[in-house]
């Protein structure tokens, strides 16, 4: 009984005091862990992982996980364990959209942990090795042919390894299947960025995975050493402003086609848009002053990029302002006389 | 314990009775406008011009009144605007009275003259606003004057506020509601008339003005000062004129820059 | 005993301290726009005046072409929340209760015309991540601040800030603060955006609760081929090359403003740019167009205007209605 009276009052007393200082106001909430990886949903099936290099897309359905892109080696472990927290069922693809090895550093690990849709064993005497055909019960890694090829001619210590090749690969226009309800399509856009790049179309979800033909960021990465050209680039973006569809008639229904570009935040097909003006106008003013004889030098001095320079430009690092100028300018130098 | 727990009890009843008398406006013994001040509206500011450009930064041309509410009447007197001549006749501040004195760029340094009375100094034209808290109004005898009689008024926010009237779930680790805030309300009649517009755009001596002076300080430190003003003249305006001017602290009076009244610039 | 009822009278003393939410303010209601402030309502394509724009924000503004609003994603495109403050637009605040506690959960700001609605959240939650994606009204959270509603959106998308004559990026931050005085509301945005402005860009916007609203909700839009040239080539970008917009002068020409000043800056917003276009500037003859005279005796009511309370169309022919060209329909 006593003991009772005094715990009563113990419990008044805490509740004068807590009053008394600031009312009923909660205790500051504890921090949550920050792991880095930054996970949005953008449909009821579909979320983004950002800041694992690339972005990745994972569509999670009855039979599995499908990815795009798996980000980098460093960051496989922290990707393996935000999936996990998202569904115990296993990978089953991982799509790349390119040999960035930001894109692709993550094939392994997330491979290993995922399972093959494909059956283990192949036909006797049929000539090919399980291992082949199903990854040795991995998830597959497909990619375009043009992938492969660079990764295996690749040497030196930037070679990418063999167990980040694709398992998977296909030479023409797009490749399609039907996964967790979903028609998948791994559409090629021929020298885009590089000779390699795809655009994964989810098409019931409307979720196009673009890998780096939309950089956010930056002005997209035109790799020539790698097949990369302005005019694919062009050709590409343009292409997926018809695949993608806005939200219209009704254009405040949040109900649209969903872009997740390789870097930054998810678009729309309006984002997009504003993405290929800039492209565009930037490739428009260097021809005019090509058109106009001036030098290379002479076309950096009068920034052409001005008006998008903040957005997308960078004075430093790997992907610089007058890179993107200087490799518009070559390849429109380069075609100048055939044109007129 | 028991005595302390039934008295604390008691005292909370009590506090939280007095505290639902206060939030029906029972009122409190008065303080002066100075230390009641919900708000501070001290220091230096200057006008930041990104409304009404072409009307303020530079002299707009004759006959245009875009923006304005004018009458007919009005108009007539705004097309026989002369500068020249009320230059001549000494009367170059005319469009630097209270009605549009806060619209024109410039800054403005705004101090406590007593307990009772707010001074605003204005370096364009070099004009100066008394608000006076409490003001008696004006008598038929009393000059009109470029700036007329200001009274001026606190207007209070709600008092402090529990935190049981927090919104929906609010989350645990957001800031809690700051009680501050408050306006000043200020009245201007027994103006001379003068000028909405440097161009001539008239207000007549019955034109009354009602402002309402906001003050936002951001969490980076900046304030901001915002002046709604309302100007109604049944001779010269079809309805009220209403513009909302916009002020940024700065630092200290190192800008300012008193400059006489113009008729032409 | 005692104790038991000290403890209950200490639950009957909290309770008693609880007392039912409401809001600080209530702004339900529509609020029709009656300030005169010149936020947009400019004739001649290129003003800039006054616009704290940045190298790129100026660039953006004049390589500007409006034809390519004729292009099918834009011509539904919705006006960013900035617009509020520079459309003729009325604000429509509607309370939105949590449904079980009844308390305030959000405001909303209905949207109008080609302007998305604004949800004003209150309940503390966060701005979502920055990878999320945006959309044309962005995502916003308030506070109160005493009586005054302080209200900051982020993830809105590109959009313009005065009518086809400069642009906000989708890494703008708008803070609204919204001050009701009796039925008067003031509406003061600052917008901030690390791309397109050097300084905050401030406009105010002063409007009167009425009980007869000059409203447009919300209605469904249709493109059409608009350009013909846009449709037979979409990967058209009508544009104008640096140094060329046609309209570039237009404002020097009108009013003999110097185009450095008709391009922006911060320093055109603050008093001492006067010094520097004191010399420059001559007064031009008398307006002939475009001047606001007042209506004269017996004159009709302009189509498609916003009227204000008194059922007269605003002075100098602003509160025009929505763009045309964008497939919307018009007033009811």
């Amino acid at each position: 009984m006593k003991r009772a009276h005094t715990a009563s009052s113990a419990v008044c007393l805490l509740a004068i005091a807590a009053f008394l200082l600031g009312g009923w106001e909660h205790p500051t909430a504890a921090q949550q862990a920050n792991d880095e990886l930054d996970l949005v949903q953008i449909r009821p099936n579909f979320y983004v992982i950002a800041g694992a290099g690339g972005n990745i897309v994972v569509q999670i359905g009855p039979e599995g996980v499908i990815l795009v892109d798996s980000g980098t080696t460093e960051a496989a472990d922290k990707v393996l364990a935000t999936i996990r927290r998202l569904t115990p069922l296993p990978i089953r693809y991982i799509i790349n959209t390119s040999m960035n090895p930001d894109h692709v550093g993550g094939n392994d690990k997330l491979a290993r942990a995922g399972l093959s849709i494909l059956p283990g064993a192949v036909a006797a005497g049929a000539g090919l090795d399980d291992d082949l055909v199903s990854n040795s019960g991995r998830a597959s890694v497909l990619a375009h042919e043009n992938v492969l090829t660079r990764m295996t001619a690749s040497t030196g210590p930037q070679a990418p390894p063999f167990a980040l090749w694709p398992t998977k690969t296909f030479a023409y226009r797009l490749y399609s299947m039907y996964l967790n309800g979903e028609g998948i399509q791994a559409l090629h856009m021929p020298e885009a960025t590089t000779d390699g790049d795809l655009v994964v179309f989810f098409r019931r979800g409307d979720v196009i995975a673009t890998g780096d033909i939309i950089d956010t960021t930056r002005w997209p990465f035109i790799d020539i050493k790698r097949g990369g050209t302005v005019r694919g680039e062009l050709d590409a973006l343009n292409r997926l402003m018809d695949l993608a569809i806005l939200n219209v008639p009704l254009q405040w229904q949040p109900d649209r086609t969903l872009l997740v570009p390789g870097h930054g935040f998810v678009y729309d097909k309006l984002d997009l848009l504003e993405y290929r003006d800039a492209v565009t106008v930037v490739r428009d003013r260097v021809q005019d002053l090509i058109d106009e004889g001036k030098t290379l030098a002479q076309i950096k001095t009068a920034n052409p990029t001005l008006g998008y320079r903040s957005q997308y430009g960078a004075e430093s690092g790997p992907w610089t302002t007058d890179m993107f100028v200087e490799v518009v300018y070559n390849e429109l130098a380069a075609k100048k006389g055939k044109t007129k | 314990m028991r005595r302390i727990l039934l008295t604390v009890s008691a005292a909370l009843v009590v506090s939280s009775l007095a505290h639902v008398e206060a939030q029906r406006g029972n009122p409190q013994p008065p303080r002066a406008p100075r230390a009641a001040a919900p708000i501070d509206l001290t220091g230096y500011w200057v006008s930041i011009v990104t409304q009404d450009w072409r009307w303020r930064m530079v002299t707009p041309r004759k006959g245009d009144y875009q923006g304005v509410p004018l009458t007919p009447a009005a108009a007539k007197v705004a097309d026989a605007w002369d500068p020249a001549k009320d230059e001549a006749a000494g009367q170059q501040c005319k469009s630097y009275g209270a009605p549009a004195l806060m619209s024109v760029p410039g800054r403005i340094h705004i101090t406590w003259q007593d307990d009772n009375t707010l001074k605003v100094d204005s370096d364009a034209g070099t004009q100066t606003r008394i608000l006076q808290f409490g003001a008696a109004p004006a008598t038929a005898n009393t000059p009109r004057t470029w700036q007329g009689i200001s009274q001026a008024e606190w207007l209070m926010p709600r008092p402090n506020v529990p935190l049981q009237l927090r919104p929906a779930e609010r989350a645990a680790d957001t800031p809690p509601i700051r009680p501050a805030g408050g306006s000043l309300q200020v009245v201007t009649k027994n103006l001379r008339a003068g000028y909405l517009r440097k161009n001539g755009v008239p207000y007549s001596e019955n034109a009354v003005m009602t402002e309402y002076w906001d003050v936002y300080k951001r969490p980076n430190g900046e304030e901001w000062l915002t002046i709604t003003t309302q100007v109604e003249d049944s001779m010269y305006l079809r309805n009220a004129r209403l513009v909302a001017p916009v002020f940024k602290k700065e630092p200290d009076g190192s800008k300012w820059d008193p400059t006489p009244c113009s008729a032409t610039w | 005993m005692n104790s038991k009822l000290g403890f209950v009278a200490l639950i009957v003393a909290v309770t008693l301290s609880a007392v039912p939410a409401s809001a600080q303010v209530d702004f339900t209601g529509t609020w029709q726009r009656v300030g005169q402030n010149d936020n947009g309502a400019s004739r001649e394509p290129v003003d800039l005046l006054g616009m704290p724009f940045s190298p790129d924000g100026r660039a953006k503004a004049l390589s500007y072409d409006i034809a390519a609003l004729s292009a099918t994603e834009r011509q539904c495109q919705m006006y960013p929340p900035i617009y509020a403050l520079v459309g003729p637009f009325p604000l429509q605040f509607v309370m939105v209760p949590d449904p079980v506690t009844q308390k305030l959960l959000a405001w909303k700001i209905l949207g109008w015309g080609d302007r998305d609605e604004t949800v004003i959240w209150m309940d503390g939650r966060p701005h979502p991540s920055k990878n999320a994606p945006h959309t044309h009204g962005g995502f916003t959270t308030g506070t109160w601040e005493g009586d005054t509603l302080t209200a900051v959106t982020t993830h809105a998308k590109l959009g313009d800030i005065k009518r086809h004559r400069g642009f906000s990026s989708d890494r703008a931050t708008l803070t609204y603060r919204f001050n009701r005085h009796g039925d008067t509301l003031t509406a003061t945005g600052i917008l901030e955006d690390p791309v397109y402005l050097a300084e905050p860009y401030v406009l105010t916007e002063v409007y009167r609760l009425t009980t007869n609203p000059n409203n447009f909700p919300l209605t469904a839009c249709e493109p059409i081929e608009e350009l013909p040239s846009l449709h037979e080539d979409p990967t058209l970008v009508p544009h104008y090359l640096p140094g060329k917009h046609p309209a570039m002068n237009e404002v020097t020409e009108h009013y003999n403003i110097p185009l450095e000043a008709v391009v922006g800056g911060p320093e055109t917003m603050y008093p001492e740019y006067r010094k520097k276009l004191k010399d420059k500037y001559v007064m031009p003859p008398p307006c002939k167009e475009g001047c606001g005279r007042p209506p004269a005796p017996g004159q009709g009511r302009g189509q498609g205007q916003g009227l204000n309370q008194q059922g007269e169309p605003p002075a100098g022919g602003r509160g025009a209605g929505p763009a045309a060209g964008r497939g919307a329909a018009p007033p009811q």
